[in-house]
């Protein structure tokens, strides 16, 4: 499913005098959910509930790294595409159970967009834990927008 | 969901959902937890392991002799997106 949403930004800037469309600013953050929001597909949503709480965690999420965030898209063959670095953060206590991500921008407001669950919640997390997404462990599949 | 001891570095696909740290996979930690109570971080390491490195402070892998307190794990999480709709002031395009 497309998202009108972001998509209708674009082509009223292209074609009806629409605001220009900004860059982002890099780096992207991935942040941990406690509770999903909503917004997939062209439904306006809201967002989750950020992990808190958590010694080790900063509010904000942490840097998917240098870019490019993820590999390429192709528009030839939509596919999947995966996290290019790794991100990763040492539990100094007793973390509530994640269950998704979301990324932002890194604008003086930031900005959200992508969030998805995690294949299995993040349970269990300890002082001295690390909580880890591998590079090729988040994926993004533009074909199902 | 897969895990990794710190400890001896060996990995488990556990079932979603579970406690790693109710399950063993490798044999480095005591899951009684009674060593020094059911708090690894009520170990006062420099009383209870002179000279050794301990859970206390946190992050710390290395089990000293006598500690049975279960020992820290990588957690690796992994996730699919999806494209969230634009709307002003909950993270759209500006």
């Amino acid at each position: 499913m497309t998202d009108t949403g972001r998509i209708a930004n674009v082509f009223n800037f292209w074609f009806a005098g629409g605001s220009a469309v900004s860059t982002p600013t890099t780096p992207f953050k991935l942040r941990l959910m406690t509770a999903m929001g909503s917004g997939n597909g062209n439904v306006a949503g809201s967002n989750g509930t950020e992990l808190t709480s958590a010694t080790g965690y900063t509010a904000g999420g942490s840097s998917l790294g240098s870019s490019p965030t993820f590999s390429t898209f192709s528009s030839a063959s939509p596919a999947a595409v995966t996290n290019s670095n790794a991100v990763s953060w040492s539990a100094g206590s007793t973390w509530t159970t994640v269950v998704g991500i979301e990324i932002w921008d890194s604008t003086g407001t930031p900005a959200r967009y992508l969030q998805g669950t995690t294949t299995s919640s993040i349970t269990g997390v300890v002082n001295g834990d690390t909580v880890q997404f591998a590079a090729g462990s988040i994926s993004a599949n533009p074909s199902a927008w | 969901m897969q895990y990794m001891c710190k400890q001896c570095l060996s990995v488990a696909n556990l079932p979603p959902e579970t406690d790693p740290h109710s399950v063993d996979w490798c044999n480095c930690c005591d899951r009684s937890h009674d060593h020094h109570g059911s708090d690894a971080a009520a170990c006062n390491p420099e009383a209870n392991h002179p000279g050794e490195l301990c859970w206390n402070p946190p992050g710390q892998p290395i089990r000293p002799s006598g500690c049975g307190v279960c020992r820290p794990i990588i957690h690796f999480g992994v996730a699919g997106t999806q494209l969230v709709a634009a709307q002003a002031g909950l993270g759209g395009l500006k």
